[in-house]
């Protein structure tokens, strides 16, 4: 039976951490998608968050991003980085409250192929610059994935950040 | 299975000015709204879609948007503005009789009370030879942030037009962690 978005795991930031980690990926989903509602305690109206598969700091992820700052678009392009990039996000400064909404799409995480990833983010606040990203993303390993770690960036996730993990099921499976 | 559909409104012959979602449960985590829609004013202009939430027409809404019409890309943005734009529609001359506009919204964390509600929007419509592409935030927020029961999206200019659609579907999450 096809399965669309089944929830796997959900955790919730305590404020002092700056990673969360999904360990232990069930292998038998065909895709997964990550759902984010996320802060961070830095105090600056943005932090950056990053992300990384199955521990592997080495230099064999990639990005090509396209962004919006309410006032420009920018598109850029970089490789042999150790992680990825996810987005902008609200810091402690920006608008109270405000968080940022953040889906991570994985296909065929299991397989022996590379992994793209597809991600889209935006970090609001009630000023001109806010932030909207559309980001491919490339991890060159055959590898199946059975983690994924977000890095805060500067700061610590605030305390309401949440985080969730879904499956989704290929038909005829 | 965890998008479970809530509601759907399907416009009829004649038209409807606004769609209204009321009474939204608080028993899921997320929200995502897909609609597929046109404007019956006949004219050749763009506008922003726009919705509020909960009745709230003060100066509570800001947002901003990557926008692309196939030759230019642009970035807008609004502030304390009296509803949050969700994406484009169009006048009927624009689109032929069978285009519509398409488009997903997703709301994380909807009854949350701690949160100001960030809303990511996807949108766009091709009309062959002609199209637009839309990617905006929008943020609700106010002195006591609400959990959502209410999603009030209004036509552009005269009425959604008939076959418009529009599905708001709730999603759950896991009580397990996997840390």
């Amino acid at each position: 039976m096809a399965v669309f978005l089944q929830p796997i795991y959900t955790q919730t930031a305590s404020g002092s951490v700056n990673t969360i980690t999904f360990n232990n990926i069930p292998q038998t989903f065909t895709d997964f998608m990550i759902l984010a509602s996320v802060r961070s305690t830095y105090s600056s109206t943005v932090d950056y968050m990053l992300s990384w598969l199955n521990g592997d700091r080495s230099t064999i992820y990639s990005i090509t991003k396209l962004e919006g700052t309410g006032s420009t678009v920018n598109s850029s392009r970089a490789s042999g980085q150790n992680n990825f990039d996810i987005a902008t996000y609200p810091g402690a400064t920006a608008t109270s409250n405000t968080y940022g909404s953040v889906s991570i799409y994985l296909p065929n995480y299991t397989g022996s192929n590379f992994k793209s990833l597809i991600i889209d983010a935006v970090s609001e606040n009630n000023t001109t610059a806010a932030y909207q990203y559309l980001n491919a993303n490339l991890y060159r390993s055959t590898s199946a994935i059975t983690s994924m770690t977000l890095y805060a960036g500067n700061g610590n996730f605030t305390n309401a950040s949440t985080f969730s993990l879904y499956g989704i099921l290929r038909s005829g499976v | 299975m965890s998008m479970i559909p809530i509601a759907s409104t399907v416009v009829g012959a004649g038209g409807t000015a606004t769609i209204t979602f009321s009474n939204i449960p608080s028993t899921f985590t997320h929200l995502q709204l897909r609609y597929f829609c046109k404007d019956t004013a006949v004219n050749s202009n763009l506008y922003y879609m726009t919705a509020t939430f909960n009745s709230d027409t003060g100066s509570n809404y800001s947002s901003h948007g990557l926008t692309a019409d196939g030759a230019t890309a642009g970035s807008a943005a609004q502030t304390s503005a009296s509803s949050m734009r969700i994406g484009l529609t169009a006048g009927a001359s624009l689109q032929s009789t069978s285009t519509f506009v398409t488009g997903i919204v997703d709301i994380l964390d909807y009854t949350s009370t701690n949160k100001n509600k960030t809303v990511r929007s996807i949108n766009g419509i091709d009309a062959n030879g002609s199209g637009w592409v839309y990617f905006l935030s929008s943020l609700w927020f106010n002195s006591t942030p609400a959990a959502i029961t209410t999603i009030t999206i209004p036509a552009a200019v005269t009425n959604f037009a008939q076959y418009s659609r529009f599905d708001l579907y709730g999603i759950t999450n896991s009580p397990a962690t996997g840390a």
